[in-house]
């Protein structure tokens, strides 16, 4: 079995992870206690990916979950969700991260990361063949940034050779949910960079843009966990169940990242409508399916893709559908799409045979492109306007991070934003 | 359940007033009974007590205690919070009979002060029983003597002994039309350097602003010290409210989040304060206002609790907390993003704002808001007092007062300077961080005009003045009706400090707001005024 153990961090990453294990447990049959639901006729055979069976009636989520303040994962716990996760793998401390980077990385992240780090490595002992890990968390507040970090980088150095994909909500350009974002996803990027394998792009605005589009009403925040939710179940997707054509985190990298650190993907879902309606499916057809996938204004971070080339592209489909749709599909979208000179490929395509739920078909893009640099670029802007008049630096300084760790990190998400720019 | 812990000490009349205030609309939130500290009858406690209560027993139908001090110099405000009430910890009232006659001095280094210890005795029983303590609130006065003296005495020896809590003070600043003490300015100005060095926020209010709107937005023709305390308890409970409900979309912003967000730099921490709606509180639960118009109202001038006007300064940050119906934050936050291009911000900060939800409404309103503001205007506040400091320092008026409890004039001018200081950073703020942090030191953009190797404090003739009952200029008592906008800057005599704008130096008398009146040193309270007269309430309450 190919385990992928997930880690949600922070407020953000907690709610995205309970939308997430709510799909998730649909789609593989099970009740929210971890019981199989005796009317679902669903292939079991790869659920071990996920979930850990500790009896023949029950399986538990492969997750662990941290924050700082133990809001959302209280209402997890005294919710319909509270006989689903293994109260050990539940790590819930107390004084909060305050929205600075320096206090969930150090200050109160030393605290508990021994603790945090034996609930990951009591989880792990628990996989037969763990392939890697995926870890959400927004990068702006205290705690999925600050902590999120400290976690990523032990993980990195305790398990050198596992697959660490992230789901990293952005700060959107819009509106911020604190005036030092621009620091803690400044120093958030740099330990993405240095330390994640994929990291998948979110920004709420655009986010709430696709949403409102689609949706038809105003969208609320479970619309948006539950788009971030689809895409990373249709990511894992192949694994879980059987296809025609079948990929793994390990294989998605290499077809995704051309140069190392150049790993900050965004990514879109389709058929984006409410996937309400119960028990009705949402049955639209694969072409259109296709399109919108790969639609620009689709995509789940706040970047223009006028500017710049694609480095690199993935489609992964989700139900019925035949090699064929898809092979003269896909022709047609490579061909709109403006990719780098040197990149003379294709798109590399996954079919998995299970729809998520709701859902007669789906599919999920998963886009290397150089826009992006446009996020850093935005992101380096409002640090430099910052430090150079040392705004909020010395709550970062009284946190034990100083200056020169800022700059460093100002530097490095430059040079990442140059990269890509470069790569153009 | 939430484990971050809040404690209030409430210091001086005012404070106390506030403070019972306070904890009556507390205990409304939590359905606990006022008077008993018992759940009330038929209700169920709701949302986290324990940030702000104890609880006797461990049974829900225990009694909750609040987590609150009260320290007063004079027991009669005290009495009158105790009276009929089981809610407190008596031990957590403290007074003595040794007034401490709005003098700074008194309060800070005199009889007065020697309060400071049995009540940080109680600070750390309170302490004690926090799982962890997160804040501590210091409702104080700055005009009179004990919130001022003695509230310094506390603050400095909170933050020494409790370098890792943060300390957010709630200030009520002396008004610009009226003044109940002539000694006001100088208990401003040495209180306002302990705040500036020693506190993690300063929330600003002002009774004078406070007075207007309860007249104009709630109605009232002489509003009550009641009334101007349910707006500053209104405001406060918004502000605490996430620390004290949980909820889906409800974040915690404790009161580290909250000066973490707002305080850009040491020292830049006076903050101004708003809510919305202003809907008289018996009208407000048959109207629902728009969610646009509540945050126009919010960064409306005429809205603020200090007197000042936030849209003619920089706003350096600010921290928006809505509680209420949760549908509504969709079209929140796309007003606020608009907001965000309207009001006039720094370039140096390009995020600054914060943005709170609280899935769980006040008792008064279905929705409202707080906004909690660092504006550069709150500089003319500090102006405003600086300059009715320099016209009593300038002839040592009342200064013996303070120089025969034990300060000297080196101290007096240093913290003059420090508050100089303050209102230069705000200034330098106003455009760019540069050398007004601490770190960094001063090359100014603003050349002040000279360093001052040694504020010579003026060619002051005799260096211990007496009583001094010399008849100052006395303008005439400046009917405060008319003048809309009295000018606020007061300009500085010219002075040996260094200023920022000595510039417009207009005679006195047109902007003289100092009252300084040649009466005996020990009748201070004048009468001239209705608004005066509401000041004489607050004294005389209780």
């Amino acid at each position: 079995m190919r385990e992928i153990l997930s880690i949600h961090v922070g407020q953000c990453g907690n709610q995205i992870g309970e939308q997430f294990w709510r799909l998730v447990t649909r789609e593989h049959g099970l009740n929210l206690d971890g019981s199989p639901n005796a009317s679902a006729h669903t292939d079991r055979r790869n659920q071990g990916v996920f979930f850990d069976q500790v009896s023949p009636t029950k399986f538990v989520p492969r997750a662990v979950l941290v924050d700082l303040e133990p809001g959302v994962i209280s209402r997890v716990e005294g919710g319909d969700m509270a006989e689903l996760f293994d109260s050990g793998s539940i790590v819930k401390k107390i004084p909060g991260a305050a929205n600075n980077w320096a206090r969930g990385y150090k200050v109160e992240g030393e605290k508990v990361i021994d603790q945090i780090m034996n609930v990951i490595d009591s989880a792990v002992e628990k996989t037969e063949s763990l392939q890697g890990f995926m870890v959400t968390h927004s990068i702006g507040g205290g705690s999925g940034s600050g902590l999120g970090s400290l976690i990523i980088e032990r993980l990195r150095q305790a398990y050198p050779r596992k697959k660490l994909f992230t789901f990293s909500v952005a700060p959107s350009p819009l509106i911020s949910d604190s005036a030092i974002e621009p620091y803690n996803a400044t120093l958030t990027l740099q330990k993405l960079k240095e330390n994640a394998d994929a990291v998948v792009l979110l920004d709420n605005h655009a986010l709430f843009k696709i949403a409102s589009a689609k949706l038809k009403r105003s969208p609320n925040y479970m619309d948006l966990n539950n788009i971030i939710a689809l895409i990373m179940s249709s990511i894992t997707a192949s694994l879980r169940f059987p296809g025609s054509l079948n990929t793994d985190l390990g294989e998605f990298l290499v077809n995704l990242v051309p140069f190392p650190g150049n790993h900050f993907l965004t990514a879109s879902f389709a058929p984006m409508v409410a996937a309400t309606a119960e028990g009705g499916k949402v049955n639209a057809a694969f072409d259109d399916v296709v399109q919108e996938t790969f639609s620009p204004e689709n995509f789940t971070a706040a970047l223009d893709f006028q500017q710049g080339v694609y480095l690199s592209a993935c489609g992964l489909f989700r139900g019925h559908v035949s090699a064929k749709e898809v092979d003269a599909n896909m022709a047609d979208i490579r061909g709109t799409l403006n990719f780098a000179s040197y990149v003379p490929t294709g798109i590399k395509i996954g079919v998995t045979e299970t729809p998520p739920e709701g859902f007669e078909r789906s599919g999920l893009a998963l886009v290397n492109h150089t826009g992006i640099a446009q996020v850093f670029d935005r992101l380096v802007g409002q640090f430099d306007a910052m430090f150079e008049n040392r705004a909020y630096t010395h709550w970062f300084e009284a946190a034990g991070v100083d200056h020169a760790q800022l700059e460093a990190a100002r530097h490095s998400v430059a040079d990442l934003a140059q990269s890509y720019k470069d790569a153009a | 359940m939430k484990v971050n812990n809040l404690i209030v000490i409430s210091v001086g009349q005012a404070g106390v007033q506030i403070g019972a205030s306070f904890w009556k609309s507390l205990c409304r939130e939590h359905n606990i009974d006022p008077k008993t500290g018992q759940v009330v009858e038929g209700k169920q406690i709701t949302g986290e007590w324990n940030a702000f209560f104890s609880r006797l027993g461990d049974s829900d139908d225990g009694q909750y205690v609040p987590r609150a001090i009260f320290v007063d110099s004079e027991p009669s405000v005290i009495d009158d919070v105790k009276k009929g009430c089981s809610l407190y910890n008596p031990g957590n009232f403290i007074s003595s009979m040794d007034a401490a006659g709005s003098n700074f001095a008194i309060g800070y280094m005199g009889e007065a002060s020697k309060l400071a210890e049995p009540a940080l005795k109680r600070v750390e029983q309170e302490v004690s029983k926090c799982d962890h303590p997160s804040g501590i609130f210091i409702f104080h006065s700055l005009g009179g003597g004990t919130g001022s003296g003695l509230g310094a005495v506390i603050v400095k020896a909170l933050r020494e002994k409790y370098p890792e809590i943060p300390l957010m003070s709630c200030a009520i600043l002396p008004s610009p039309q009226v003044s109940s003490v002539v000694t006001e300015p100088y208990n401003t100005v040495f209180a306002l350097d302990t705040l500036r060095r020693y506190v993690d926020g300063c929330l600003i209010f002002d009774n004078e602003a406070l007075f207007n709107l309860a007249q104009n937005k709630w109605g009232i023709d002489s509003p009550s010290v009641e009334d101007l305390n349910l707006l500053i308890t209104e405001m406060l409970a918004g502000l605490t409210a996430s620390m004290r409900f949980t909820g889906y979309l409800t974040v915690e912003i404790s009161m580290r989040e909250l000066v973490t967000n707002l305080v850009p730099q040491p020292g830049l921490h006076f903050l101004t304060t708003a809510t919305s709606p202003l809907t008289p509180p018996e009208q407000a639960k048959f109207e629902t206002p728009d969610v646009n118009d509540m945050i126009e109202e919010l960064f409306a001038n005429e809205s603020t609790f200090a007197a000042c006007r936030p849209l003619e300064g920089k706003f350096l940050s600010t921290a928006v907390l809505y509680r209420g119906k949760m549908e509504d934050k969709p079209k929140c936050d796309a007003k606020l993003a608009e907001m965000r291009g309207k009001l006039p911000l720094t370039s140096w900060i390009p995020t600054a704002f914060k943005i709170g939800y609280v899935d769980r409404p006040g008792v008064v309103h279905r929705k409202s808001m707080v906004l909690v503001a660092n504006n550069t205007e709150i500089a003319r506040v500090l102006e405003r007092i600086c300059g009715n400091f320099d016209k009593l320092w300038e002839r040592k008026a009342f200064a013996n007062w303070y120089l025969s409890e034990g300060m000297d004039e080196s101290d007096i001018s240093r913290m003059r300077e420090s508050v100089g200081e303050l209102i230069k950073q705000y200034r330098v703020a106003e455009e760019s961080g540069k050398s007004a942090s601490g770190s960094a030191v001063k090359p100014e953009p603003k050349a002040a005009p000279a360093p001052a190797p040694a504020p010579a404090p003026a060619p002051a003739p005799e260096p211990a003045p007496a009583a001094d009952p010399e008849p100052e200029p006395e303008p005439e008592p400046a009917r405060e009706e008319p003048v809309p906008e009295p000018p606020p800057t007061i300009s500085l005599k010219p002075d040996p400090r260094p200023q920022d704008n000595p510039a417009p130096e207009p005679d006195e008398a047109a902007g003289d707001q100092a009252e300084v009146e040649g009466e005996e040193g020990d009748d201070l309270v004048e009468k001239t005024s209705r608004l005066r007269a509401f000041i004489e309430q607050r004294k005389s309450q209780g």
